[in-house]
């Protein structure tokens, strides 16, 4: 080897050596601002669990992020049979069936005919198609408080003021658009061939989509039942316009339980009616989350 | 098994006509390929055969019986698709019966017909999988075992070769023609390739602008073609085409050779005006100095493909390609002596593109 | 054509026709009869008596509605850049080919499960003056610390810019996240073989192929911070004072509190066009691009 080499190879080893010290900093980095971030998307949830695990002196000796040093279920119990919510004082457990018997039949409801619809849409084209599909779209995003007024009056009429069935009702109403399209751009990724075979098959309407479509349609079935499930459960606006008293979900009875405030707050408590709030959804959401990302990449985000 | 006869039928969208007063006719046990380029309406057809879309004016009659107001599962076809579609949530065994379990077939009897079609097939051992299991050839073979097990009077092909390699295509489109052989079906077979053509078929369509531009068995169109577009469309290379004035009762190039008018035509009937001079390329031969209707050419490019050679030629000013046989000492670059074999040369009208 | 073959034919439409009758009258229907309120002085129950559009002239000298508006200008503002930067960012870097990837996409993911309300109420116990942060920050040492947005007037409507960023990240996240998928690695190749940096890579090539997932990314997030409701009645119930008014919650007080009608009408109406001014170029372009 001549000098010339060895010092343009030694450059080489140092240029080297420099390129992993920037790359391993840059791994650094990386994971720095995901942890940070993944801290500060966790602490609010951390910091109710074990709020809502304390006793009030407690809270008040302490502070949010402190552990607690007698765990305790009892704030849990008081806000399941015991706390008052406004005038009532029998806790939320006659909110959270409320919230069961609207969330199961409105999510059936709403997602089957979504999926008949985005059947219909896609696979028996007919004219105009493309416009009544974005006539049910344009729904899935107005802002419901353009609905409320004549609403609540049409359920008035139909004798389903303030009740469960009412609210069944309506969410299956503005549920509809969402369930449609993502049915729809599910089905559009299905090749019209295998229709067109099922047809030559023998095959007819409901054949076709209960043999050939519905068993491939899982996916989406998943997407549009966690959408609908957590977007019916965690309602607040239909709840609190159009219904009262006994028949109230959860959401609106949560509000009005950490609303219903004689002497000091109770933080314990209002942090565990917030976690039976939100243990349905995050359940699902744990469980089956990633079926959800998954369905929403396969076809009904675009971009 | 039947026949089928499309009378004076048209398919339009609006003002757009996708067919044009189409009229066939095979019989049974016929192997018929409707072969043209993407656009053509060849698959239009198809599916307006299927009862899969309705046409305009015209009539489809499969076994002398109209059906024009037939759903497809009443008019007795079974079809095989390019995508193959295959319901993706069924196993190969019920994507093979779900037409006899549609149509009623009870299950003992559809146990033993799809057990027939994958012994014919040779899919046994695939009967339990799913579609997403299975590779490009097995998937074709379901997507015919489906069609098969039906037996109807009408197999029914869009383009099902075309998602396949090269090798396997050959491979298939060697059984597709067993097959036909064996059963005797009657078989409407769509394809954009003329090969698929010319191999599995006893009767071709070849179609252009939503027209038949020449209808009859293999030899008739390649030997024969109606056209210039059929004559360039069959066969690969395409048949090469000189323009050729008459004069004296003899063909004249631009650059002054002479050739003689094709055995068959009519010289008498030829009345002046801008002619083509149809050549296939293995039409035309090495030749010995002074023999008749020989010329020399100057050689272009020579590109061997194994048993032939494919040789583009000057040939007063034309670029034209010879297919030789391997082994002929041709070099680039050099000239050589050509015989054009005027007992098969074609004559067209160069303005209306029809053979004389 | 016989009956039988265009019952057949019908059949679609007649599948159709139980959900375009519901939306056919819960949202044109609805928005049709919101609309005619606005035009009368309905106040407690809807009258017919048609008032022109001085229900519209009494919104706009409205106090209670301006400041409704200047807060919906900056709650929407910031949340939309605040949720889109943060979104992007994570996704970017959880792109990066890491490790745990589910784990962090979970994590960033998971308070889009949770309900308004109780993000809300989660939020009005660490923003709370007394045992919230404050005290946090205190029992960490710094004693002087200030930290009491929650019950300042002034600064009370960026309470509700935390809580909600906190909770659309995530979501603007997978948006961003499927849309970096998404990008053609051969390009990714072809700009490496080219000479790019990773700066200049996004910034020139990955970053405006996400151009539909922008769109999406900003609709979504404009929607849904002019229907926000939940989340301002948990959190500051529009408070203190009046001071995190929003549209939402005004047409809500107007109406059913105020027994106003027609005016919370007249806000919903405004309300609508706004979404509208922003979804219908939106779907326009979508359903464009979807015409096979």
């Amino acid at each position: 080897m001549t000098n010339a080499n060895v010092v343009t190879a030694n450059l080489d080893a140092r240029a080297t050596k420099s390129r992993q010290r920037q790359r391993i900093a840059n791994r650094v980095l990386v994971y720095a601002v995901l942890v940070f971030f993944a801290i500060l998307f966790l602490a609010p949830v951390y910091t109710m669990f074990l709020t809502a695990l304390k006793t009030m002196p407690e809270i008040q000796q302490g502070n949010l992020f402190a552990l607690p040093q007698n765990p305790s279920f009892q704030a849990f119990g008081h806000v399941w049979s015991e706390a008052c919510i406004s005038v009532r004082c029998t806790g939320l457990r006659g909110n959270v069936l409320n919230s069961f018997l609207m969330v199961i039949p409105a999510v059936l409801i709403s997602v089957s005919l979504g999926a008949l619809n985005g059947y219909v849409l896609t696979k028996w084209r007919f004219k105009y198609d493309n416009l009544i599909f974005g006539i049910i779209l344009f729904g899935s995003f107005i802002p419901f408080q353009i609905v409320l007024i004549p609403m609540a009056f049409t359920l008035g009429k139909l004798h389903l003021a303030g009740s469960i069935s009412g609210l069944v009702l309506v969410h299956v109403v503005y549920g509809l658009a969402f369930t449609t399209l993502f049915f729809r751009n599910y089905f559009v990724t299905v090749p019209d061939d295998i229709i067109k075979a099922a047809k030559v098959d023998g095959a007819g309407f409901w054949m076709t989509f209960y043999r050939i479509l519905l068993p491939i349609s899982w996916p989406i079935i998943m997407v549009a039942v966690i959408w609908q499930f957590t977007g019916i459960w965690n309602d607040f606006l239909f709840g609190v316009a159009f219904t009262g008293g006994e028949n109230q979900p959860l959401t609106v009875a949560l509000n009005n339980l950490v609303n219903t405030t004689t002497g000091t707050k109770a933080y314990n408590q209002d942090m565990a009616a917030a976690m039976i709030a939100a243990i349905p959804t995050l359940v699902v959401y744990v469980f089956a989350g990633k079926f959800f990302v998954r369905g929403l990449m396969a076809g009904s985000v675009k971009g | 098994m039947g026949n089928l006869a499309v009378q004076d039928l048209t398919k339009s969208y609006g003002s757009v006509h996708v067919l044009k007063h189409i009229n066939l006719a095979i019989d049974e046990g016929d192997f018929l390929v409707l072969v043209g380029p993407s656009g053509c309406g060849k698959s239009t057809l198809l599916s307006i055969i299927a009862g899969l879309e309705q046409q305009t004016s015209g009539s489809i009659l499969i076994s002398g019986k109209v059906v024009d107001t037939l759903e497809p599962k009443e008019r007795d076809i079974a079809m095989v698709f390019q995508s193959y579609a295959l319901y993706p949530a069924m196993t190969v065994a019920d994507n093979i019966g779900f037409a006899l379990e549609m149509s009623g077939v009870p299950k003992p009897e559809r146990l033993v017909r799809i057990q027939k079609v994958a012994e014919l097939l040779q899919i046994e051992h695939l009967l339990q999988r799913k579609p997403g299991q299975l590779s490009g050839g097995q998937r074709q073979r379901v997507a015919m075992g489906r069609a098969l097990v039906r037996e109807p009077k009408l197999f029914l092909f869009d383009e099902p070769l075309s998602n396949l390699d090269a090798k396997l295509r050959v491979e298939m489109r060697t059984e597709i023609k067993k097959l036909h052989t064996r059963l005797q079906t009657t078989i409407v077979y769509v394809t954009h390739d003329q090969i698929e053509a010319m191999t599995m078929a006893t009767r071709i369509a070849v179609m252009k602008d939503g027209l038949i531009q020449q209808f009859g068995t293999p030899s008739d169109i390649y030997d024969r073609p109606a056209n210039t577009f059929v004559a360039t469309f069959m066969g690969s290379p395409p048949m090469n085409l000189v323009p050729v004035t008459v004069e004296d009762g003899q063909l004249i190039m631009a650059s002054g050779e002479r050739l003689s008018i094709p055995v068959g035509v009519n010289a008498a009937a030829i009345t002046g005006g801008k002619l083509l001079l149809g050549l296939r390329p293995e039409w035309i031969a090495l030749a010995d100095q002074g023999a008749k209707d020989s010329f020399r050419m100057e050689i272009e490019v020579v590109e061997p493909t194994g048993p032939d050679l494919y040789v583009n030629l000057n040939f007063g000013g034309q670029a034209i390609i010879a297919r030789l046989p391997a082994g002929e000492s041709v070099k680039q670059g050099e000239y050589a002596q050509f015989l054009i074999d005027s007992s098969k040369t074609m004559l067209f009208d160069a303005d209306t593109g029809m053979a004389l | 054509m016989s009956i039988a073959k265009r019952l057949r034919g019908s059949l679609p439409l007649f599948v159709m026709a139980p959900s375009l009758t519901l939306i056919g009258v819960g949202v044109y229907g609805f928005i049709a009869t919101t609309f005619v309120l606005s035009l009368t002085s309905s106040r407690m129950f809807p009258k017919f008596d048609f008032v022109g559009f001085d229900q519209y002239v009494r919104l706009f000298s409205n106090d209670r509605w301006h400041i409704a508006v200047h807060n919906m200008v900056i709650f929407g503002g910031l949340y939309m850049v605040l949720g889109t930067l943060l979104g992007l960012l994570l996704a970017i870097f959880i792109d990066q080919r890491i490790r745990a990837e589910g784990f962090f996409r979970t994590v960033y993911l998971y308070p889009m499960a949770l309900s308004f309300v109780v993000t809300g109420v989660i939020w009005q116990w660490m923003l709370n003056p007394s045992l919230g942060i404050e005290k946090l920050l205190h029992d960490w040492g710094f004693v002087e610390a200030k930290f009491r947005w929650l019950v300042d007037p002034e600064w009370a409507i960026y309470t509700v810019v935390i809580a909600g960023v906190w909770q659309v990240t995530g979501f603007v996240m997978a948006i961003f996240l499927a849309g970096l998928r998404g990008v053609d690695t051969e390009i990714l190749k072809a700009a490496r073989v080219d000479g790019a940096s990773p700066w200049k890579t996004y910034t020139r090539i990955i970053i405006p192929a996400l151009r539909p997932a922008f769109m999406t990314v900003l609709v979504v997030e404009g929607n849904l911070a002019i229907k926000s409701y939940d989340l301002v009645i948990a959190l500051t119930k529009g408070g203190p004072g009046i001071s995190t008014e929003l549209p939402s919650t005004f047409m809500y007080s107007t109406t059913f509190n105020r027994n106003d009608l027609a005016l919370g009408a007249s806000s919903a109406v405004i309300m609508l066009m706004t979404v509208a001014a922003i979804v219908i170029p939106y779907l326009y372009m979508e359903l464009k691009d979807d015409k096979r």
